[in-house]
């Protein structure tokens, strides 16, 4: 199977087959930056807050949230308004779970949860 | 929703059963379900701490566990048997579980409408 | 009157619990009962394989439960996520890819059985 890549800051990082990071290590804003103007978003100061969310998630619960726990846990950190489905999808159109763990380098969530 | 008891079974050094039923157990309480998590036999292992730098090759799913919370999944049971024969004890978990004799046991299994064995 | 799901769990090729499922079914359907889903989990999966070449004289017993389904409009389902990890990414037309939490939405109103 063919390999790819995305080059940020001159770098050459490996995808896996979703196109999501490889490497999470390999990870730092640049690629997140890269990410989102490959999925036509708009970084803002709300996005990077769930970029770093669904990381800190990882790193305490070892996998990707998927979009039900991703929406509990965000209502857990930061209360009901932003914990909920409108207000992700406003900021991740295409899937928060599924784009917000690309951006923020993770392996893609399961689908079946 | 229902009352639905998880039987974790499996040792977490030699198959990824515990991690599937960890996923169902998730997927099951995402729903509503009322959950209880019991773990038997050599399920006890998954509750032992994990050694982070050692070069071991299935998925390291145990941090999953702290999930639980976050659910409101709260029901979680050692077997005393279980325990007794692999010389661990309450202190040894990396959570706090109640343990049950076997009695208990199968009064705790006896309320439970549905029970899912991995 | 008690309206059944089945979890079934491991390998058609490893075991006999496909054909205890199949059994369980005929009997339940046979007595009047109703099943609500039937769910393949863990290796359980491999059922739903497009390609299982089997020998004559084995029986196929993941395509005898699909048949069986049809026959009775179950719905058969297979964890997604399970058969992706298992290199199935296009699995039998018989068999419906779902999510565990489906199965779990399903499992609401009918008892279930493993095997």
């Amino acid at each position: 199977m063919a390999i790819s890549y995305i080059t940020v800051d001159d770098k050459q990082l490996v995808l896996d087959k979703h196109g999501y990071l490889a490497d999470l290590n390999d990870w730092h804003k640049g690629v997140a930056v890269y990410f989102a103007e490959e999925e036509q978003i708009s970084l803002t100061a709300a996005h990077w807050e769930v970029i770093q969310f669904v990381r800190d998630f990882y790193q305490e619960f070892g996998t990707s949230p998927a979009i039900r726990v991703l929406v509990k846990a965000m209502a857990n950190q930061f209360g009901p308004e932003k914990g909920n489905s409108k207000y992700l999808f406003m900021l991740f159109p295409q899937g928060p779970a599924k784009q917000a763990t690309r951006l923020a380098g993770l392996p893609k969530p399961a689908r079946c949860l | 929703m229902q009352h639905i008891a998880i039987i974790q079974r499996q040792s977490p050094y030699n198959s990824s059963g515990g991690r599937e039923a960890l996923d169902l157990t998730l997927a099951l309480a995402a729903v509503e379900h009322q959950l209880t998590v019991i773990f038997i036999g050599d399920g006890i292992y998954q509750l032992l701490p994990l050694n982070l730098n050692s070069d071991f090759s299935l998925k390291r799913y145990q941090q999953g566990f702290k999930l639980f919370g976050l659910y409101e999944i709260e029901q979680l049971y050692v077997c005393q048997h279980s325990m007794q024969q692999r010389q661990i004890t309450l202190e040894d978990l990396s959570f706090a579980a109640k343990q049950l004799d076997t009695i208990a046991m199968q009064q705790l299994l006896a309320k439970q409408q549905q029970i899912v064995c991995i | 009157m008690t309206t059944f799901s089945l979890l079934i769990t491991t390998s058609p090729l490893a075991s006999q619990n496909f054909a205890s499922a199949l059994q369980f079914c005929n009997a339940a359907l046979i007595s009047g009962y109703q099943i609500e889903q039937i769910f393949l989990y863990q290796d359980a999966v491999f059922a739903a394989a497009a390609d299982i070449d089997l020998p004559a004289d084995e029986p196929n017993l993941g395509q005898q439960l699909a048949i069986l389904c049809q026959q009775n409009h179950i719905p058969l389902l297979y964890c997604v996520t399970a058969a992706e990890k298992r290199g199935m990414l296009d699995p039998g037309s018989n068999f419906i890819g779902a999510g565990l939490a489906e199965f779990a939405m399903r499992l609401t109103n009918s008892k279930l059985v493993q095997f």
